[in-house]
């Protein structure tokens, strides 16, 4: 049912492109504070929630390869959305745990974790035609919450106010090793 | 790397698992109706083809706008399937002024018949738009793509990323082609020493 697509819904579900740069700098943001809060975690760490808040969208791979040329190619049916959930988030994190080495893999864990939910959080209050957002508790259940309608994936003032943002917390965190001492790079 | 080691094992069993769960996840959405992200409700690609056992039901439309007195929309890039909205220009959520010929919108509304729309909620977006998201979000990939690279590095004893030694980055980019392996060169020790991600105690 799904998997015919006609070209102009195909058109405008390629303009469905998430904005991307926001949740990273979202994620560079909620990162950098906790490396100012714990001083073990280091830019390295900084990253690993950047990665956690693009992890949803790589549902985007459907770009790609849609979801019925997919389900052509495997013969069954297929769709790549549940990346784009809590249930994927949760998988996907794990698996990309799997990357690090096993000391690694914990932190990792609630660092791509954090950085998830803030993906899904700001998804959630996005503006959508039908005043619903996703059901981003799949599969536990299928509800979908009242969308936030704050803001299109496409406006650019979201990206703006969070890389002010990003600017921001990265002074203070300049400042703040400044203050301690403690030199490393801060310039990432 | 003949013989896995035993820590290897277990760390390609968890990741068949999880690979199994995640393509069963896929499988499954793709088999049972509702999408977790495509809309609860019918959409073009349904309704254009027989917009008569939809009427009465809340649907979704995407489309180009064909006419703006009174709005009609195209939902396919051939003109075909049209339906006029009624309400788009007041119910539009995201702009201020009526709609124009050939902005895109999705009117989320009740078929009142098999050409017409009562709309609920418009939304508008411009093409020129997506080409500055594809832009933007090809710089934040490459950021966190670069962020990484430098962050972190690839075992290969381990064969798994470690975060790089972070005492110094500068000195460290200076010698980082001289012999970064030989001071790596017992990998299970790195992780005490003063870098990125210390062991949890």
């Amino acid at each position: 049912m799904r998997t015919r697509r006609t070209t102009l819904s195909t058109l405008t579900e390629a303009s469905a492109v998430p904005d991307l740069l926001t949740h990273v700098l979202v994620g560079y943001i909620i990162g950098t504070l906790l490396s100012i809060r714990y001083e073990r975690l280091r830019p390295a760490h900084v990253t690993l929630v950047m990665i956690g808040a693009l992890s949803p969208d790589f549902v985007k791979i459907q770009l790609l390869i849609p979801d019925g040329l997919a389900s052509a190619l495997l013969g069954v049916p297929f769709s790549w959305s549940p990346l784009h959930t809590l249930g994927g988030s949760v998988l996907v994190i794990a698996l990309g745990s799997l990357l690090l080495a096993p000391e690694y893999r914990a932190q990792a864990i609630v660092l791509f974790a954090i950085g998830a939910l803030s993906h899904h959080v700001l998804d959630v209050l996005l503006m959508t035609p039908t005043g619903e957002a996703y059901a981003v508790f799949w599969p536990l259940t299928e509800y979908r919450p009242p969308a936030g309608g704050l803001f299109l994936s496409s406006d650019r003032w979201p990206a703006a106010v969070a890389g002010l943002g990003a600017a921001l917390v990265w002074a203070v965190a300049r400042y703040s090793e400044g203050a301690t001492g403690t030199d490393s790079s801060t310039i990432d | 790397m003949q013989s896995l080691p035993a820590g290897q094992r277990g760390r390609i069993l968890a990741a068949v698992v999880l690979a199994a769960l995640l393509g069963g996840c896929l499988l499954w959405a793709g088999a049972t109706p509702g999408d977790p992200i495509d809309g609860a409700y019918p959409d073009e690609v349904e309704v254009t083809p027989a917009p008569e056992s939809y009427v009465g039901e809340q649907v979704s439309l995407g489309g180009q706008v064909v006419d703006t007195d009174p709005v009609v929309i195209a939902t396919r890039a051939s003109g075909y399937g049209q339906f006029t909205l009624v309400g788009a220009d007041e119910r539009l959520q995201n702009a201020d002024g009526p709609l124009d010929e050939g902005d895109r919108v999705t009117a989320f509304g009740t078929l009142e018949d098999e050409s017409t729309l009562v709309v609920e909620r418009t939304t508008t977006r411009q093409r020129a738009e997506t080409r500055y998201m594809l832009v933007v979000s090809a710089i934040a990939g490459l950021w966190v793509a670069g962020r990484f690279v430098r962050g972190w590095r690839f075992d290969r004893e381990t064969l798994a990323f470690v975060p790089r030694a972070q005492s110094s980055e500068a000195d460290r980019r200076a010698s980082r082609d001289h012999g970064e392996d030989d001071r790596r060169a017992n990998p299970s020790d790195h992780p005490v020493n003063a870098d990125g991600g210390e062991r949890r105690a």
